[in-house]
């Protein structure tokens, strides 16, 4: 072999053999050595699919800080303020899919995109914010009520911009619907269990190309800096398979191009801007294989799956997982059965639209 | 020596709202009853803590027990468990409590409970939220909003108070488990407008008044959906109380309790949710036991000839049926034609059908085994006075005829065939225990007018019919108490 060849005396981390084949699944750690180290106490603000509700419910065992702005009244208990959406994510938003969902978000929140989209109807008496159905299942008293607690939500999605420290945002799909009016998306498709009613010549689907989540990163980026000009950004990609695809193409083939499409952008916006890093939640699984990774129906991630992103997160960011006392450890005991399912459930939008399908046909 | 009226005890349990019922006595014209209230007061019991370790508060516990309305024995797993008396688990021990109902001339039945619970957890939710605070409440009756003051979804409002009630809502599932079915929860009072005059009862905090009363319908509303849900009765008396959505002065005691006259304004609605409750439940506990009696004097290899033959049925219509007089018996008041019989004995013991009435509140002692009607199309009990019934075949199927039933006695007919109509014509209420004749019918108790019997129970559907309470109990000990735990 040349001695001049540019592979000799690549570092393991570059090798397969080295740190991926043939290695224990709880050893492969893909850390990244340009990435900084998070300091204890930092206050990280968290946003995203369902899976992200897992990093979120880790980070106090990590030693930083889940940074809540939006937590709840104080006389509801803490199961309770969960059960509602509060607390969950740093401000009550629900589950942010999309790329385009999370710069309207900021765009919403700062006066930049007043959508057009009316209070969704949920059930005779009830209504739902359009841009955030699943915070609880009984909906809102009246849409004066909604509109009101929105406003109150937007403020604090807009402290949480601005007192963050660090952002993770965990990208999940690349399909949505939208507003033919405005573009305003929806974390779900109206009409499918969540209230409001699917109108053709209104709502439209959408399946986001990588150029598109690259400029919806970048209008998050842009907005989120221009208020907290220091924000650091963590991007991830859900691990978790597409439920349903609305496209021509086999869930399993949308899932890979949806993945794949999340993953890309991912790369690209890393490029363009200072201060963001990604973390390989997506590569984790993927390294450990379906049979680590998930239970019987191929799309829930176990907890020792779970367990072991975090651990990499802890790593990678060099944090302590030694929890504080009360805190949820990093890594649970080992009693756990590595079968079971999540100990808390995930409130997934998708498993509504599910249901909604079982029932009847989405309008 | 004069025999006055027997009372019907109402126990009244739970905060400090029971107290005004203490030994007091009420009578209602209609329904007419005899009510005398019996007061225990639970200072230490609130809806937050109704349950804990998974059973009904100790001091709970211990009255049911002192009162006599309950049994304490000790479970397989050594642990000691109360159940309701009349709901004994043992055989032995529900014959006994039958017996006891029998000596007493009164119906095998749970003990008529009033609860008292939710106004401790009403105000400390109240103080939690704050003065200054106010939210928007679904259907609201006129309250509107507190100028001012913030807003909170009602969702969060509801689901704090749906948590402080929690341990209530768990306990009423118990006790409607342990047999106790005749349980209303008496709901949250209106609130007074006077909000200085309410604020001692609020730690200081002056909590508006329309705060206040949208938190009570709200509370209210947990509370019947959890009564409803549980089975058992709740009894709103806004509209006997409240003027213009607040306390009618006239019935305010000291800012948050209320007086006798507002006792006396709304026991009707007390008396009337009782009756409803009761509709298809009185007296269930008896029948069961005596279907349980009727299995054992009658085995299963002995069907419906031993039980006619035992119970004396005989053929009305004898003479126009030549093939009942097999069947004819000393007390001979059942008629069927041949190949009714004919079905009837092939069937056996089998769960095809039965029909027992009984006029309310007569004691199980005299009883027939509704058994013994398990296997017939349908049967008329003649309770403790004779019963005049007018027997009407169907057309050409004879004439009508005139049947005095004695007491004790069974008439077994055909409704397909023959509809009876009781003479003189009378809207007394019997109630009839319903075996079911298939796998997918429920047993039931329905309450019917005695002149309007049905041609096919199973397929009644008017006021008061129920499925017939089932009982699951679970019972423990905890910290040297017993205490009931749902199944």
């Amino acid at each position: 072999m040349e001695t001049n060849c540019p592979y000799r005396g690549l570092p393991d981390r570059a090798v397969w053999r080295q740190c991926v084949g043939r290695r224990a699944i709880d050893t492969i750690l893909p850390l990244d050595d340009s990435i900084a180290p998070i300091v204890r106490g930092t206050r990280i603000a968290s946003a995203g699919s369902c899976f992200a509700q897992r990093i979120a419910e880790h980070m106090g065992g990590l030693g930083v800080e889940h940074l809540v702005t939006e937590p709840g009244p104080s006389f509801l208990a803490a199961p309770d303020r969960q059960r509602l959406g509060y607390g969950i994510y740093s401000a009550r938003y629900g589950n942010v899919y999309t790329a385009e969902q999370l710069a309207q978000l900021v765009e919403r929140a700062y006066g930049h995109f007043a959508p057009v989209e009316p209070v969704w109807r949920k059930g005779n008496d009830r209504h739902v914010d359009p841009f955030r159905p699943g915070i609880n299942h009984t909906g809102f008293v009246s849409v004066e009520e909604c509109l009101e607690d929105r406003q109150r939500h937007l403020a604090a999605v807009r402290a949480a911009i601005e007192r963050a420290e660090v952002f993770v945002f965990t990208l999940g799909l690349t399909e949505a619907w939208r507003s033919r009016d405005d573009g305003a998306v929806f974390p779900v498709c109206p009409g499918c269990g969540h209230g409001g009613d699917f109108d053709a010549s209104r709502h439209a689907f959408v399946d986001f190309r990588v150029d598109e989540v690259v400029a919806a990163l970048d209008r998050f980026v842009a907005v989120a800096r221009h208020h907290n000009p220091a924000l650091r950004i963590v991007l991830t990609v859900s691990p978790v398979p597409l439920l349903a695809t609305f496209t021509e193409r086999h869930v399993l083939t949308a899932t890979t191009a949806a993945k794949a499409v999340l993953r890309v952008a991912c790369d690209e916006i890393r490029r363009r801007h200072r201060g963001i890093d990604y973390f390989p939640s997506l590569e984790l699984v993927q390294a450990g294989g379906p049979g680590w990774a998930f239970a019987d129906d191929r799309r829930t991630v176990l907890p020792r799956a779970v367990e072991h992103i975090m651990a990499c997160f802890a790593a990678q960011f060099g944090l302590d997982t030694t929890p504080a006392p009360g805190q949820l450890p990093v890594v649970a005991p080992a009693a756990e059965p590595v079968t079971a399912i999540p100990r808390q459930p995930v409130a997934c939008d998708e498993d509504t639209i599910l249901a909604a399908m079982l029932q009847e046909p989405c309008r | 020596m004069t025999h006055v009226e027997r009372l019907e005890p109402l126990h009244c349990l739970g905060e400090s709202h029971c107290l005004r019922f203490r030994d007091r006595l009420y009578r209602s014209e209609q329904p007419a009853r005899l009510l005398h209230a019996r007061c225990h007061f639970l200072p230490s019991v609130e809806a937050s803590n109704f349950t804990t370790n998974g059973g009904l508060h100790q001091d709970l516990a211990a009255v049911l027990l002192a009162a006599g309305l309950c049994s304490e024995r000790r479970s397989e797993d050594g642990t000691f468990v109360i159940e309701a008396t009349h709901r004994a688990s043992t055989f032995a021990e529900r014959v006994l409590a039958a017996r006891h109902a029998a000596l007493a001339d009164e119906p095998l039945q749970a003990p008529a409970l009033l609860l008292f619970a939710g106004d401790k957890e009403l105000h400390s939710l109240a103080v939690a939220i704050g003065p200054g605070v106010d939210f928007e409440l679904p259907d609201d009756p006129g309250y509107g909003r507190l100028p001012g003051a913030e807003r909170v979804p009602y969702d969060t409002v509801e689901a704090a108070f749906a948590a402080r009630l929690a341990p209530f809502v768990l306990g009423l599932r118990m006790l409607h488990e342990a047999g106790f079915d005749r349980t209303l929860v008496h709901g949250l009072l209106p609130r007074v407008r006077d909000d200085a005059r309410n604020a001692q009862w609020c730690h200081g905090v002056p909590i508006a008044a329309v705060v206040r009363s949208k938190l009570a319908i709200v509370g209210n509303r947990l509370l019947a959906a959890a009564a409803r849900d549980a089975g058992l009765g709740f009894v709103d008396v806004w509209s006997d109380l409240a003027t213009d959505g607040h306390l009618d002065p006239r019935f305010d005691l000291d800012g948050l309790h209320a007086n006798h006259a507002a006792t006396e304004a709304s026991l009707p609605t007390v008396v009337q949710r009782l009756a409803e409750l009761e509709a298809g439940h009185a007296n269930a506990a008896q029948y069961e036991l005596q279907h349980e009696l009727a299995v054992e004097r009658s085995p299963a290899a002995e069907p419906c000839a031993a039980a006619f033959a035992a119970h004396g049925f005989v053929a009305w219509s004898a003479a126009q049926q030549p093939g009942l007089a097999g069947l004819t018996a000393e007390r001979l008041v059942a008629g069927f034609d041949g190949s009714a019989v004919q079905a009837l004995l092939e069937v056996g013991w089998g769960r095809e059908c039965g029909l027992v009435g009984l006029a309310e509140g007569t004691p199980g002692e005299a009883l027939p085994p509704p058994a013994g009607a398990a296997s017939l199309r349908a049967a008329v009990y003649a309770p403790r006075q004779p019963l005049h019934v007018r027997c009407m075949p169907g057309e050409g199927a004879g004439p009508a005829a005139s049947l005095t039933l004695a007491p004790g006695s069974l008439l077994v007919f055909d409704p397909a065939r023959v509809s009876l109509q009781c003479e003189p014509p009378t809207a007394d209420v019997l109630q009839m225990f319903v075996l079911p004749r298939l796998p997918a019918e429920a047993t039931q108790v329905v309450r019917l007018s005695k002149a309007a019997w049905p041609a096919d129970p199973f397929r009644v559907v008017g006021t008061g019919e129920r499925d017939a309470p089932r009982i699951a109990r679970r019972w423990r000990e905890i910290a040297g108490r017993t205490v009931a735990t749902s199944s």
